[in-house]
């Protein structure tokens, strides 16, 4: 907790975490639904890049099928709501419980691969639940599952507010949730565990660390979160169909460019990326989808080269930069 | 007499058609300076590998305090009270010298802070104190090789295995290297040392073992194994 | 209960279907083998062969011509992405590994899409609908085709492999690149070959796959999985096992269409994938990794 302290005192932390506070406040006030959505989707995937890194960063597990943990997240506060009328306020922690379940169950085989072939295989996954859930009736099949608009007394107990400026708030308690206990993972034992065995897993497992459990432990928690994640979608677009919660591109592949924008061996870069790209990405889809309205898949294009670009000659990120640079200490 | 720490019993272990080791026994007392040499691919590293659980031997068992641990996975193996170094440095490379001492201590010692100050004495006792917030990947190769010793120390063992760790050094800084492994064991940790340095392991090794293809061939004090005729002929080829 | 006859008929097109799958996957397995790189963009590879054999046809070319001519073009542009930017990366973190070939997926499935939008194609040849019975069985003809070119191919690429020098000098560089280099061998040159002929494969792959199946241009999203989980069975990089673990998948497949809904057959493909892994980590015939 000392610690933790200490990190609340870093003038970054402290000006971010002010301003992120600040600026829902202050878009109500000026009316600017659109920018308080980008906000929203900033928070989203920022709560999910920072539990894909502490696989990637921490424990060096490159997953590129984060949208499987994301969509079940999503589904679940639906089939909750809609099937158990539990309201999403709880729905979304019992998101995080089964994604993670899922996780538990997926790691005993993925845990078998490694480097590049487990990223294949968490891309499989990602497709994989994609199909599964689009031709599963239970869950709507392709259709997807709808949450009825509700009058005015039940809407607190079904989460269903006017515009975006709620949800903002909510997606900020989970992500201030998540940063707590990221926080201290990553600086316990636990933490100094993971980093050992992304460095090497076979001096690892002679420093006594049973490397399957660490490595499971990772997966477990990362799809916790990031079915938080998936939930805060439910939540926000009372809609969750398939093809958009189990996207590779705007789901998984989204979560990975922030983190590896943000810097992934960073603490809050993947959260930062978020906000880089994110926006980023929206921009330049709306502008391009405006310039070219027949033209398909150019933005996609874009993300591609920026990937490449930043792969090839910003891998630290962000982040990384600055600290490289000597502009930041921490973080 | 002294306890037997750890018991090699007809140990067998095959790679393909290839017989890396074949039926070596050997034993090592609580306390005892054990040398391992022999020509390159006599088996020396396999057999390291094979102690802590890295590989599994076809045949033959591993006793250690008096516990089977043939074919325990390796965490269990360090957990039990063995450590090891590595003969090419695995250095933890993005991680300070410090953390990687400190992964080795909270083994032992959960509680980060605490992990940290038992890190920071071993690194005192094997020279690397003041290199400790340098990131491992830059130190130069005799650093890296005392930091394999700094981890594996770090995890409180009582049977340490160093594999070469004097290889690559200047005469000078083998003597430091061994007199810094008599301190340690003179407080009580058993090893085993697998060396290509004969400066390092007739001046350390209070006992010899000569392994050749895999073969235990011959056993004894330093002195004795030095004018053993098996000996310098598996070295230097037949002698007429 | 399923008719022994429709057993025979599903494992038969299996075995013909698989067949593309083993071309696809045998290139994968290719690069692997020598680069120790995933090329993730490998499915898309597929895709390019496949849309060159289409606007060659377009053009009023045979397609058995343009599956030729899609080897060379893919090859071609292997070749080129191998020299502009996978040199660059052989040594870089598994990261940046990754990234940059997920990266140039994105770029050519995506940019395809932009350039030529999402449509589906379809190539007609004059064998499209000819079919041949064989006793109780019927067998279309461009399927045939697709059988007999894999094998003519698998049998070209092991004389090549096996019986020239070139081809030798590429197994020396899978077996260990340092050695190789030591003996002489033009490393990067062995490496724009492996992956010039890793997707040169998968997009003749794609041409003849293109004479019975549409053409889009997310078509090499599921092939790329299907080339995935056929390595592994294949035991990771060992270029044959990947063309029996090919063959199976597309029995396992066909076979598993006849109890579950055939648009699942993936996820059943998928679901045994998940436990064979799980039972033998190394894959069905290999070594390991």
């Amino acid at each position: 907790m000392r610690e933790l302290m200490r990190y609340a005192r870093n003038p970054v932390v402290v000006a971010v975490s002010a301003l992120l506070l600040a600026l829902p406040a202050i878009f109500s006030i000026t009316g600017q639904p659109f920018y308080a959505n980008m906000l929203f989707l900033s928070l989203m995937y920022g709560v999910a890049a920072l539990a894909w890194n502490l696989m990637q960063g921490y424990t060096g597990m490159f997953s590129l099928g984060h949208a499987a943990f994301f969509g079940v997240g999503a589904y679940t506060v639906m089939v909750a709501m809609l099937y158990y009328n539990v309201s999403p306020w709880i729905g979304i922690w019992l998101a995080g419980v089964m994604a993670a379940a899922v996780g538990f169950l997926l790691g005993f085989p993925l845990l078998r691969l490694r480097s590049h072939w487990f990223t294949l295989a968490t891309i499989a996954v990602g497709e994989i639940f994609k199909l599964a859930f689009a031709h599963w009736g239970y869950v709507g099949a392709a259709r997807g599952l709808q949450a009825p608009i509700v009058g005015p007394s039940k809407a607190l107990y079904y989460m269903q507010f006017t515009g975006p400026f709620v949800y903002v708030y909510v997606a900020l308690l989970v992500l201030l949730v998540e940063i707590v206990v990221l926080y201290r993972i990553v600086n316990s034992r636990t933490g100094y565990y993971f980093q050992t065995i992304r460095e090497d897993e076979i001096v690892a497992k002679t420093l006594g660390i049973d490397t399957f459990r660490y490595r499971m432990l990772s997966l477990v928690i990362s799809s916790f979160f990031t079915g938080l994640a998936g939930a805060l979608y439910a939540v926000r677009f009372h809609y969750v169909d398939p093809f958009a919660v189990f996207d590779l591109i705007t789901i998984s592949t989204y979560i990975s460019v922030a983190g590896i924008i943000g810097g992934i061996y960073s603490f809050i870069g993947p959260l930062v990326g978020a906000f880089i790209f994110v926006p980023a990405a929206e921009y330049v889809r709306v502008k391009i989808v405006s310039a070219f309205p027949r033209v398909f898949g150019l933005h996609v294009v874009v993300v591609g080269v920026i990937l490449l670009l930043i792969s090839l000659f910003l891998p630290e990120g962000v982040m990384g930069y600055l600290k490289r640079k000597g502009y930041i200490k921490t973080g | 007499m002294a306890e037997t720490l750890l018991r090699v019993e007809n140990v067998t272990k095959r790679f393909g058609g290839l017989v890396a080791l074949d039926n070596v026994s050997l034993e090592v007392l609580r306390g005892e300076r054990l040398g391992l040499i022999g020509p390159n691919g006599a088996g020396k590293t396999t057999l390291f590998n094979v102690i802590s659980g890295i590989y599994k031997p076809e045949k033959g068992r591993i006793v250690f305090k008096g516990v089977d641990i043939t074919g325990w996975p390796p965490h269990k193996i360090t957990r039990l009270g063995i450590a090891r170094t590595f003969q090419i440095v695995r250095p933890l490379s993005n991680l300070t010298v410090l953390d990687n001492v400190v992964v080795g201590a909270l083994l032992r010692e959960p509680d980060i802070s605490r992990a940290r100050e038992k890190a920071l004495e071993v690194l005192e006792t094997v020279g690397l104190y003041e290199k400790r917030n340098m990131l491992a990947k830059d130190l130069n190769l005799v650093e890296k090789k005392r930091l394999e010793v700094a981890r594996a120390l770090a995890t409180s063992p009582e049977l340490l295995l160093l594999d070469e760790v004097a290889a690559g050094l200047r005469p000078r800084e083998v003597d430091e290297l061994v007199g810094t492994l008599m301190e340690l064991s003179r407080k009580g940790i058993t090893m085993i040392m697998v060396e290509h340095v004969m400066r390092a392991v007739m001046n350390f090794a209070e006992r010899i073992v000569v392994l050749h293809f895999g073969r235990k061939i011959a056993e004894g004090t330093p002195k004795e194994v030095a004018n053993n005729p098996q000996v310098i002929e598996a070295y230097l080829g037949p002698q007429d | 209960m399923v008719a022994a006859v429709d057993l025979l008929a599903s494992t038969v097109d299996g075995i013909l279907i698989g067949s593309i799958y083993a071309l696809v996957g045998v290139g994968l397995a290719l690069i692997w083998g020598v680069m120790e790189i995933i090329n993730f963009a490998h499915g898309d590879y597929m895709m390019l062969g496949a849309l060159t054999a289409y606007f060659l046809y377009l053009a009023g070319i045979d397609p058995l011509v343009g599956a030729v001519a899609a080897f060379v073009v893919v090859y071609a542009l292997g070749v080129l992405t191998q020299r502009a930017v996978i040199n660059r990366i052989l040594d870089a973190p598994l990261l940046t590994q990754i990234a940059v070939t997920f990266a140039i997926l994105l770029i050519i499935r995506y940019g395809v899409e932009a350039a030529f939008g999402p449509y589906t194609r379809r190539i007609a040849s004059w064998y499209a609908n000819v079919y041949y019975h064989v006793g109780p069985l019927t067998i279309p003809l461009p399927k045939l085709i697709a059988f007999i070119v894999s094998l003519l191919v698998a049998a070209g690429l092991y004389i090549f492999l096996f019986k020239t020098d070139t081809g030798i000098a590429l197994r020396a560089t899978s077996q260990n690149r340092v050695v190789a280099e030591l003996m002489g061998i033009n490393v990067k040159r062995m490496y724009d070959l492996a992956f010039g002929i890793g997707v040169g494969i998968a997009g003749l792959a794609g041409a003849i796959l293109a004479l019975f199946y549409p053409i889009f241009p997310e078509m090499g999203a599921f092939f790329a999985l299907i080339a995935f989980i056929v390595v592994v069975l294949g035991g990771f990089g060992s270029v044959f096992g990947a063309y029996l673990g090919g063959i199976l998948i597309g029995v396992i497949e066909s076979v598993s269409a006849l109890f579950v809904n055939p648009a699942l057959k993936d996820v059943v493909a998928f679901i045994i994938f998940l436990l064979i892994i799980l039972v033998k980590p190394t894959g069905l015939f290999g070594r390991g990794e």
